[in-house]
């Protein structure tokens, strides 16, 4: 699980069958000072998080494709929950 | 699950009969830069990958890939 910052979304004509209805974000990994982090990475979004919040990220790729309900899935990444900020903390 | 620009295909000789139907791509993840809208050349510094693709992707394209299991 990793803490990551919503930077966008990912809007795609041709996908994978078990992403179809499902949202894809792009989310900037933080650090525990909420420093950026590495490279930014791709994560299903059932919770529908806002640009800017901060969101817990699962990587297991077993837990994803429970959610899909398609075994043979290839997502990985996973919006675990939206972590409660007063104010969401502006992409520097 | 990352973004990369294809900038190149593999072709081979003899495949293992699992991976038909789809194509090996040479991917160049994105930068930082790219991710903020930064044309995609020059390329991205790092080492490219080759990716297993049954969608449909041609040089040009951006794609999501995925790594691992």
């Amino acid at each position: 699980m990793i803490l990551a910052r919503v930077d966008g979304v990912v809007v795609s004509t041709v996908s994978h069958p078990s992403m179809h209805g499902c949202r894809t974000i792009i989310c900037q990994p933080l650090d525990e000072q909420g420093r950026e982090e590495g490279l930014p990475i791709l994560a299903i979004d059932p919770h529908s998080a806002g640009l800017h919040q901060r969101v817990l990220v699962s990587t297991d790729g077993s837990a994803t494709r429970a959610l899909v309900g398609d075994e043979r899935s290839p997502l990985r990444n996973l919006i675990l929950g939206v972590v409660d900020d007063p104010e969401p903390a502006a992409a520097t | 699950m990352r973004l990369g620009y294809v900038i190149g295909r593999v072709t081979l000789a003899k495949q293992d009969p699992a991976y038909k139907g789809g194509r090996f791509l040479l991917v160049q993840p994105l930068s930082k830069a790219q991710f903020q809208g930064a044309p995609m050349t020059p390329l991205a510094k790092g080492s490219s990958l080759v990716v297993y693709d049954n969608l449909g992707a041609g040089v040009g394209h951006l794609v999501g890939f995925t790594e691992g299991s």
